[in-house]
């Protein structure tokens, strides 16, 4: 099964909504190029948490070894190298 | 009569010694030591000239950036104590620790104007502001007309000479807050002698110099970050500033920066390994890595020896109150996890010269193999509390069986094993580490009850990874708004990021202890049951 970039997208904006919603947060704060840890979206802990939850979704490993932590913090950088996770993975 | 040795002698040495070497990278920015200690020099004078009374302290609003770093070694160079302020901090609580250190000068960062914005109106009595990287100062200047505003060309204009100032051992060389179960926190004051005995046993123990690459991770907020600074400096090394946002997981800074030295709290490392960047041989630069604050799992010691395999992996083992760290143990892959209980590794023994006891409540030591409080003598034992004699009796105590010196009583348990390593076992009361600060689940609590009218409203630490708390939730009864976004935006105006509860949960029932307390022991029993 293919994954693609907008399907990761929309795993990561729900599982946001879902922690978020209890907090009274608005979705518009979701914004494509937020940094999720450095806004105070989420903290170091619920990044964790995010990262977990779409390896187990997408059934991927993702590597962050040679990043920097700016780089795969934001919304648009984790949601792509997850992307490209699950590309490479999937061929 | 010795030498007249001061925190910053080192660094003034250094600078004699290696002028062009690299003294700080941050920002994106190479300093040498020549550099760093010019800039210095001006900030120092700068504050003797807006000095309108002579005050042993001088407050430091900056956050790794270069005023933050020419900011202490200038306020040293003043022959003052610095006061670090932090700007991730609320409002409130910079407030209070400028109010209660008495400071009348401030040297601030353009990094944290915003912060210095809000601050400004609460301020009665007059200030002198420093700002070594701030050149527009006129809209302030013509709002706050009181207060002093030295901007970055002032104290270019000023001759500041590089020289070592001429205040006593025994003067206040920082003054750190650490977190009070009353809600106010309380200052310890360090002096130059206590630091001096930290520095001088480190560098000896690590054979540091002009070669070493020291990472520089922690907020100076926190007293480990002493370390950072000043053993780097004592010999010429390099200190590398890890950015704000690189902070959580900073494994390609290691590399990039080919660090040797490596402190930092064990979270850091837990998350890096979570991160999968705990590979065997991923840094292959570290001479020593160092952890302290908060207990250190011996299968995360394990990873980080595999990860860094040159390097030797301690843990490091101390309060504020006695200076950065006093005791230490070194990790070896095939011995130590015989000698780890609880599968969290041994704070170990007493620095050399320094020392150690296990006490009950009526302050009789206590056999090895026994539970008790760990107090902590020697020269690293600082003075007490500023302007609290009551708190610094009741904490800074003698022991009659251990002889004449002044013990501090840190209100950890511990207990020494047969080989006389000692072991963290907790908190007497109800202080808690949280990704390495000390908290007072009290002050936590007074927040909470301030935000939502109910008294019954406590916090428990949570999750528990590795006998430390990642966060904190909190539980509320009975209170008249039941929605969290409220309570905690309340807690953010009051309290520092890592205070902040991740969540309310809001209950019919309080738990009570047969002494009608709140039993925080039934809350976490919740939050352990609904975690399966």
């Amino acid at each position: 099964m293919s994954v693609s970039e907008t399907d990761i997208k929309n795993h990561v904006v729900k599982y946001l909504m879902e922690k978020l919603e209890s907090s009274g947060m608005d979705r518009y704060e979701i914004e494509e190029g937020i940094d999720l840890v450095g806004s105070g979206l989420i903290s170091s802990l619920g990044f964790i948490e995010l990262l977990a939850s779409v390896e187990k979704q997408f059934d991927i490993e993702i590597d962050f070894e040679d990043r920097d932590t700016s780089e795969f913090t934001t919304f648009t950088g984790f949601v792509k190298l997850a992307a490209d996770t699950a590309r490479a993975k999937n061929g | 009569m010795g030498i007249r040795k001061l925190l910053i002698s080192g660094f003034i040495q250094a600078t004699g010694k290696y002028p062009e070497h690299t003294a700080l990278k941050v920002d994106g920015a190479d300093y040498s030591y020549g550099a760093l200690a010019r800039l210095a020099a001006e900030i120092s004078a700068s504050i003797k000239a807006g000095e309108s009374q002579v005050y042993p302290l001088v407050a430091l609003l900056a956050h790794r950036s270069i005023s933050a770093y020419a900011g202490a070694l200038g306020i040293l160079m003043a022959g003052k104590g610095y006061v670090p302020l932090n700007p991730n901090f609320p409002t409130e609580r910079n407030f209070n620790m400028l109010s209660l250190s008495g400071c009348r000068i401030v040297v601030a960062g353009k990094e944290c104007l915003d912060m210095l914005k809000t601050l400004l109106p609460k301020l009665a009595v007059p200030f002198a502001f420093i700002f070594p990287d701030t050149r527009e100062l006129d809209e302030l200047r013509n709002q706050y007309p009181n207060h002093l505003f030295i901007g970055a060309d002032d104290v270019a204009a000023i001759e500041g000479r590089v020289s070592m100032p001429d205040n006593g051992q025994e003067s206040i060389a920082y003054l750190l807050f650490t977190s009070g179960s009353t809600g106010v926190p309380k200052g310890v004051c360090v002096s130059n002698q206590n630091a001096r005995a930290y520095v001088d046993y480190t560098c000896a123990r690590y054979g540091c110099d002009h070669r070493d690459r020291f990472s520089q991770a922690f907020d100076m907020t926190f007293d480990l970050s002493v370390h950072d600074l000043f053993v780097c400096w004592e010999h010429g090394g390099c200190l590398c500033v890890i950015p704000e946002s690189t902070t959580m997981a900073p494994a390609k800074f290691i590399k990039d920066n080919k660090l040797t030295m490596w402190f930092s709290v064990p979270s850091v490392a837990m998350f890096m390994s979570r991160m999968r960047m705990l590979k065997a041989g991923s840094f292959p630069s570290l001479r020593f890595s160092l952890f302290c604050g908060e207990p250190l799992p011996a299968t995360l010691a394990q990873q980080w020896q595999d990860a860094a395999p040159n390097s030797v992996v301690e843990n490091l083992y101390g309060p504020t109150e006695a200076t950065i760290a006093i005791t230490n143990y070194r990790w070896n892959n095939s011995e130590s996890p015989a000698v780890c209980r609880n599968g969290i590794v041994p704070i170990g023994r007493a620095f050399e010269g320094q020392r150690t006891c296990v006490v009950d409540q009526a302050l009789r030591v206590l056999p090895a193999g026994q539970t008790g409080e760990l107090c902590l003598g020697g020269s690293q034992v600082t003075g007490g509390y500023l302007n609290d004699p009551e708190k610094t009796t009741q904490a800074f105590v003698r022991i009659p069986q251990m002889g004449d010196g002044i013990w501090y009583l840190t209100g950890d348990l511990a207990l020494e094993d047969e080989n006389g390593y000692l072991h963290y076992l907790g908190r007497i009361d109800n202080q808690v580490k949280i990704r390495g600060y000390r908290v007072e689940l009290q002050e936590i609590d007074a927040a909470l009850r301030k935000a939502s009218g109910s008294e019954m409203a406590v916090c428990v630490a949570w999750p528990l990874a590795g006998g430390s708390a990642e966060g904190v939730v909190a539980f509320i009864c009975g209170a008249n708004v039941k929605n969290e976004r409220p309570i905690i935006d309340y807690c953010k105006g009051l309290l520092p990021p890592y205070m902040i509860p991740t969540r309310v949960e809001f209950i019919n029932d309080m738990p009570l202890n047969v002494n009608g307390k709140i039993d925080r022991l039934a809350l976490l029993n919740m939050l352990k049951k609904e975690n399966g």
